[in-house]
């Protein structure tokens, strides 16, 4: 076959195109369709992803954390008794090899508030180094962060409006009117709260509270800074803000005596045979109390045999203290990432170093890390691989002839992701097997009109084959045609996905509705709006994938048609 | 000199009296050993009701219970809403079995101070059953009469730390060394829970409280009556109501 007849072919194709114009549009519609659906399903996907990915390390983790890997091997139980100390040395040290560190005791409570309770993840932080490092510190919508050595609590905007703490931002008439009856206000009090809302439905300020009902009151958002101040000035006057944590201090200890039954039944038979040795020697049985005593033991003996008993997951080893602690709300945090906006809260370290607060006594469940030049809208850079990290530290630590110790190490933020991780590639999974159907289904489309424009043709195909065309010339021609019929429907499909994907790009589509009736997890972390993202590898790969398969698409019907005697083609009706 | 012939007097009398105090009042020690012979058992079998009053709105909760030393128990709810949830405490680690999702449901440690069933109790209020004596330090704060009844108040301390709760505030009978009523102290001294006998029963050479009220102080109108019938006391029970496959059948 030389070029001219190639050519002669091609030409054919196109002119075959033309006159069956009604099939040409109809398959190129449904290609087109696919194929903008792919575009704009593929982007969501990519965008939800892409975002959902910035907000885990901007707003949530961090890069990486500097934690016991005793902790790490038990993240999903929330172990809160391992703790580190000396994370001030650690923080100081990356700190000079270009990381922000920011230090945190993580554990779990339930708050009370004056109307209910809530069970709550608490982050006890260094307020400075949390608002250099994490984004959501930014977020604070209503009040403000949390400060140093202060008993107060920056909640989630979702939980405190369920708790019915901080400035109602969508309050039902009687709520409303319960806050206007509180003794503590003066009339004068009453008229500015009054004057901050507007009635849901009338939007008319003033609405006669007293109807009750289902009325809803909406807080203005265009107050001037000094009014929400002031609203949260008497919200906290009337006793709003007052929560209380309860929660239990986790103490590892070793104990002064273990039963015979839990000696023998939980506790031995998980242990290594030195770690058998090392309780043996640190216990004695007294058969008559049926009892093992702790007989005593050098400092590092009771710190291998307590490590030992926790290892083993003897639950002796670990004591649980009630604790209530008295804090006020001082802020709403409403992120991007809906996982600091439902049941979280975030406390100043400082405060639960003794009695008063968790007995922390300089430890902390981590250190969150992250390379100083990355902002909040960017993804991790190189250097902060954890090898990296566990490397500046380790020279760090040389310069003050310090050795990391064994049981720390540094965990990428992938490490604590595993269940989001898995969701993300179901879903994504899930979501392109529905958006290959539709290609496929769309192809089928084009392995139909070809099988419809060669039966039409059968004759004219068997009057070509007797003027010479071969075989290869046949499959070509219409292979052609299948091929064109796919580029123009995937260029019409990726321009009209494109279209509609600006808009997704651009300003998204606002779900924080939906996601606050479903109580703020949908799986992605992603807050309201959910916005796409260009992928270009989609855009420009769909055009000549399109033209493959939709050429493929037309081997079966040409292979009926060649298979068929000439005469038997010309004799068709 | 008349004048210091009477303080003498004074004195003489009053410690004389103080004296005669100190004889009736018993140890702390004593008294905590008296309600611990009371109240702590080797094993019990019970049918519970749980009356949990919260807010306005009034819940029944009924179970059956079986409970060894302080480190297996087994209950399962038996009233329609609950049936078949079961809750299994064994060598200390703590599973929930749930009938809807039909699984078996590992609890951390500290969840054993969560609310049992919407209840004021924590199901570590249930099945706790270790002596006050060893591990409390005690120290009379007084005399009170509580319900009617003339109580002797005691103060405890924690004498490790990690105790549950830290610090504890008890009356107990002067008469019969029922356990009247007890306060629990967060370690930030805050109050916590408030526990009022309202009747026990006679087993043996014991006294032992069969119907109680509990106020988890943190929730706001709430209380717990809980009760126990047709209780048996320190008779042997089987291993195998202690396991997961009891849990799971």
């Amino acid at each position: 076959m030389n070029f001219a007849s190639l050519f002669e072919l091609k030409r054919m194709a196109f002119r075959s195109l033309a006159r069956h114009k009604a099939k040409t549009i109809l398959t190129c519609a449904a290609i087109m369709v696919s194929v903008a659906v792919y575009i704009f399903m593929d982007s969501w996907i990519a965008g939800m992803e892409r975002e959902s990915r910035r907000n885990i390390i901007n707003y949530e983790l961090g890069a990486a954390k500097l934690q016991t890997k005793m902790y790490f091997a038990k993240k999903d139980e929330m172990p809160a008794y391992e703790t580190f100390q000396d994370w001030e040395t650690y923080r100081d040290i990356l700190d000079e090899s270009g990381y922000h560190a920011a230090p945190r005791y993580v554990f779990s409570g339930t708050l009370y508030s004056a109307t209910g309770s809530a069970p709550i993840l608490f982050n006890a932080v260094d307020p400075t180094a949390e608002k250099r490092m994490m984004a959501y510190t930014g977020y604070v919508e209503l009040g403000r962060f949390i400060r140093e050595g202060e008993f107060a609590v920056a909640l989630g905007a979702m939980t405190a409006e369920k708790l019915k703490a901080g400035i109602p931002t969508r309050p039902a008439a009687p709520e409303l009117e319960e806050i206007l009856a509180s003794e503590l206000l003066s009339a004068a009090d009453g008229d500015f709260i009054r004057s901050c809302y507007e009635a849901s439905e009338t939007k008319a300020a003033g609405e006669n509270l007293a109807e009750g009902g289902e009325l809803r009151f909406i807080l203005k958002r265009n107050l001037p800074t000094g009014d929400f101040d002031r609203l949260w000035g008497l919200m906290d006057a009337i006793g709003r803000n007052d929560v209380r944590i309860s929660t239990v201090i986790d103490l590892k200890a070793l104990p002064d005596s273990i039963r015979w039954d839990k000696w023998v039944g939980e506790l031995w038979p998980e242990l290594t045979g030195w770690e058998q040795a090392l309780l043996g020697k640190l216990y004695e049985l007294d058969e008559e109390e049926q009892l093992y005593f702790f007989t005593g033991g050098g400092e590092d003996e009771k710190a291998a045999a307590l490590e030992a008993m926790i290892r083993a997951g003897f639950s002796g080893a670990i004591r649980h203290t009630n604790q209530v602690i008295d804090v006020k709300v001082v802020g709403m945090v409403n992120s991007p990432d809906p996982a600091n906006n439902f049941n979280v809260g975030y406390l100043p370290l400082d405060i639960l170093q003794d009695e008063a607060g968790m007995m922390l006594e300089g430890q902390v469940t981590e250190l969150l890390i992250r390379d100083k030049k990355m902002g909040a809208a960017d993804m991790t850079s190189p250097l902060e691989n954890p090898k990296t990290i566990r490397a500046a530290l380790e020279r760090g630590l040389a310069r003050r002839s310090q050795t990391l110790p064994s049981e720390l190490d540094v965990f990428f933020w992938m490490d604590y992701m595993e269940d989001y991780l898995g969701y993300e590639a179901m879903e994504s999974g899930s979501s392109r097997i529905f958006s290959y159907l539709l290609f496929f289904l769309a192809f089928f489309g084009i392995s139909n009109t070809m099988l419809l424009a060669i039966l039409e043709r059968t004759k004219e195909i068997g009057m070509m084959r007797a003027l010479g065309m071969t075989t290869g010339q046949l499959y070509f021609t219409f292979m052609i045609e299948a091929g064109l019929l796919g580029i123009l429907g995937a260029a019409l499909g990726v321009l009209l996905g494109c279209l509609i994907n600006i808009p997704m790009v651009k300003y998204g589509i606002d779900f924080s509705g939906m996601l606050e009736e479903l109580g703020g997890n949908i799986g992605y972390r992603v807050a309201g709006n959910f916005r796409g993202a260009w992928k270009l590898s989609t855009i420009i790969g769909s055009i000549p994938v399109a033209a493959v398969i939709s050429s493929l698409m037309a081997f079966f019907p040409i292979r009926g048609a060649a298979k068929k005697e000439i005469t038997s083609s010309l004799r068709f009706e | 000199m008349q004048k210091k012939i009477t303080v003498i007097w004074a004195l003489l009398l009053s410690l004389f009296g103080w004296g005669a105090l100190c004889a009736q009042t018993p140890r702390a020690e004593e008294l905590l050993r008296r309600v611990d012979q009371n109240e702590v058992y080797q094993t019990i079998e019970y049918e519970g009701e749980m009356i949990i009053e919260y807010q306005s709105r009034r819940y029944v909760k009924t179970f059956h219970a079986w409970v060894r030393g302080n480190s297996d128990s087994f209950m399962e709810f038996t009233n329609p809403e609950d049936r078949f949830t079961r809750y299994l405490k064994r060598s200390g680690r703590l599973f929930f079995y749930s009938p809807d999702t039909e699984e078996v449901i590992p609890i951390s440690g500290h969840l054993l101070k969560e609310s049992l069933m919407g209840s004021d109790l924590s199901l570590e209020d249930t099945v706790n059953n270790e002596s006050l004596e060893s591990r409390f330090n005690a120290a009379i704060a007084g005399e009170e009469v509580f319900n009617g009844r003339p109580a002797y108040v005691l103060d405890l301390n924690a004498k490790n730390r990690g105790e549950s709760y830290p610090r504890q505030r008890l009356w107990i009978d002067r008469e019969n060394y029922d356990l009247l009523h007890y306060e629990l102290f967060a370690l930030s001294g805050v109050k916590a829970k408030e526990w009022t006998l309202i009747r026990s029963e006679v087993f043996g050479a014991r006294r032992f409280p069969v119907e109680s009220e509990m106020r988890d102080l943190l929730r706001r109108d709430s209380r717990t009556i809980f009760i126990m019938r047709n209780v048996i006391l320190d008779q042997p029970i089987a291993d195998s109501i202690f396991t997961t496959r009891n849990l799971e059948r």
